[in-house]
């Protein structure tokens, strides 16, 4: 017997005896259970009531308990109505109009022209993720556990390049992917060559994509034993340790300009959540250096937001920080609760903190109008959990909400990681607001001739309704129209 | 009130082993009563849309576990409240060093070695692959030793 089947067999018997020990106060929970069904439903049929008087089209969700369902408005239908799950990615505008996502599981393009061409049936894609050139999309399927690639433009069938893991597109050409596999192993992909293996041997790394240096030429892990290290690409097969005994460390979250790693851990050291370390590769080979440590009790978004920027949420105060690490000195910063403000001065960036919970760093759109997907980060991965779709003043006044389904699934391991979306939706074209709402993707449209776009009703059209069957290449019909009404 | 008497059933009958699995999660029974119960009111309202209400429930109350430890802080600070009597000192050392886990490897724990549950029922209920089931528990058995025999 191994040490870990003998440890696991003394749990389970030290679990036994501690479950034979409880005792519910009552062998029928029915009584109670009736009087919280009586609070809640009490509760909201007043939100509701409130809702339906001012036909107002906004998520109670909010506004009750937040442990509650979220309600609102089904947007085909226009009727309120109790939202459904199944967001899966984040819509990704590709330029010239053209869209992709996953909706339903399925890996859809949508040109310019609105027709759809679906690249893959329903095999649960997820990490869909746009080469840094444009040309190819790469997801992965839970079902098979496989990384697939095909031409963004629909163009070729989809190929299986290996088997699934997290994985990054090569800054520089674009064309290369550096992925781990489901046996920990680091490998360079490219869309239309062979997969080749240049680190083997380490099962421990598994769970996050590496990470390039800006010139392409370097790939940065972290293993869980608390080591940093480096795979030149020109010598392959090879590992650079760069630093080691960084406890909690997890996963490299950035290359930094000045040859820096912000490498992201989990407080297993100094009580705290997340750590975040710099690293100064410049020492390297003799002694690169662990520049700063910080612990913080937040929890961290847990997807590498392509923006380069962290952000996360803390657990009990409600405040958003934010971790810019595309200047030349890394900066973590606090956003309090109150008004949308700023992140960086110089930059367009602001962050929104929400009393229970809630951040998003927030991108302006047409007239500075803002908007944000926002949810309490704490219960994320409740499936009932309400989020919506915020419309926010610069001032963080005239804020809209549009309930939405609960956000993509939580990406991340040991309950250290619940996702906070900050930035589902994608301005397109300067005046579209794309959306994904379920297996929906809706987008919102304003009358240019109304400002600030807080005060104006939207148009809110469905672009993409997965639970349709839509033949590849047809023209999807809109969807039905809602008003805001103040 | 009428409940849909499937429901009715199925929580009776559910009651007292969740309110022990939100216990050996949480540590207090009190508190797991509380969890399951809001778990429930919730799984009710969608009781129409929910093809295995049983695992949708367990569900519910493995997460609304993890919800309570961040809300309240407990997470590193928690102690069972075992009373002494039904637990050896190795139990309880035991115990205590799952509850210093990170939530996700100590609901896997718990999931597999108390309610013997497989690796696929796992990785539903706790949001993550399969695989995954396999290296938290591997990672929490890991820890849990170096917590034990420093």
């Amino acid at each position: 017997m191994s040490e870990h089947d003998e440890l696991g067999q003394r749990l389970a018997l030290a679990l036994d005896q501690r479950a034979a020990a409880v005792r519910p106060s009552s062998d029928d929970p029915l009584p109670g259970f009736d009087r919280r069904r009586r609070r809640r439903s009490t509760r909201r049929a007043a939100v509701t009531a409130g809702v339906a008087a001012l036909a107002l089209v906004v998520g109670v969700s909010e506004l009750d308990d937040r442990r509650d369902d979220a309600s609102g408005v089904d947007v085909a239908s226009g009727e309120v109505a109790d939202l459904g799950d199944g967001i899966r990615a984040i819509p990704a505008a590709l330029g010239d109009g053209t869209l992709a996502a996953t909706v339903g599981g399925r890996v859809l393009v949508v040109d310019a022209g609105g027709a759809v061409h679906w690249l893959s049936e329903g095999d649960h894609a997820t990490d869909l993720a746009l080469s840094t050139d444009g040309r190819w999309l790469t997801w992965t399927t839970r079902d098979g556990d496989d990384r697939w690639v095909a031409p963004a433009d629909g163009s070729a069938e989809p190929r299986r390049l290996a088997s699934g893991g997290p994985g990054a597109w090569s800054p520089t050409d674009g064309t290369r992917l550096a992925a781990v596999d489901r046996d920990g192993r680091l490998l360079l992909l490219e869309p239309e060559a062979e997969p080749v293996v240049l680190v083997g041997d380490d099962p421990s790394t598994g769970q996050h994509p590496p990470v390039w240096s800006p010139d392409g030429t370097h790939i940065a892990m972290a293993q869980r034993s608390g080591a940093v290290y480096l795979t030149p690409l020109e010598r392959g097969d090879e590992r650079v340790p760069v630093v080691a005994g960084l406890v909690g460390v997890e996963r490299v979250v950035a290359w930094l300009p000045g040859d820096r790693l912000l490498v992201l851990g989990y407080g297993e050291d100094g009580g705290a959540d997340l750590t975040l370390d710099v690293v100064q590769l410049a020492g390297l080979p003799d002694a690169p250096q662990v520049l700063e440590r910080r612990f913080i009790d937040v929890v961290p978004d847990g997807q590498g937001r392509p923006t380069r920027e962290l952000v996360a949420v803390d657990v009990d105060g409600g405040h958003v920080w934010v971790a810019a690490v595309a200047g030349p000195e890394p900066r973590l910063e606090r956003c309090p609760l109150g008004p949308v403000r700023p992140v960086d001065p110089d930059g367009d960036r602001s962050c929104l903190a929400l009393p229970w919970g809630v951040g998003a760093v927030l991108s302006p759109g047409p007239s500075g109008t803002l908007a944000a997907l926002s949810g309490p980060s704490r219960e994320v991965t409740d499936p009932m959990a309400p989020w919506s779709l915020r419309l926010l003043h610069p001032d963080g006044s005239a804020q809209r909400a549009m309930p939405l389904a609960p956000p993509t699934e939580v990406v991340g391991e040991d309950g250290a990681i619940l996702a906070i979306a900050a930035d589902v939706p994608v301005w397109q074209d300067a005046d579209h607001l794309l959306v994904r709402d379920g297996d929906r993707i809706v987008r919102l449209t304003w009358d240019p001739a109304c400002q600030p776009r807080t005060t104006c009703p939207p148009v809110i059209e469905t672009v993409v309704d997965s639970t349709r069957e839509v033949p590849d290449g047809e023209a999807l019909p809109v969807g039905s129209t809602l008003v805001w009404t103040p | 009130m009428q409940h849909d008497e499937g429901f009715e059933t199925l929580y009776r009958q559910a009651w007292p082993d969740l309110v022990r699995l939100a216990t050996l999660l949480v540590g207090s029974t009190a508190v797991a009563e509380d969890l399951v119960q809001d778990a429930a009111v919730r799984v009710h309202r969608r009781i129409e849309h929910v093809e295995h209400p049983k695992a949708y429930l367990r569900t519910a109350v493995v997460n609304g576990a993890r919800s309570h430890l961040r809300r309240v802080a407990l997470e590193r600070r928690h102690r069972h409240e075992a009373p002494t009597e039904e637990l050896a000192p190795e139990g309880r050392e035991l115990l205590d060093a799952l509850a210093t886990l990170p939530y996700k490897q100590r609901a896997v724990l718990v999931l597999r070695h108390w309610a013997d549950l497989p690796e696929d029922e796992i990785a539903a209920v706790v949001g993550c692959r399969p695989a995954t089931v396999r290296s938290l528990a591997q990672r929490g058995l890991e820890r849990l030793r170096e917590v034990i025999e420093p």
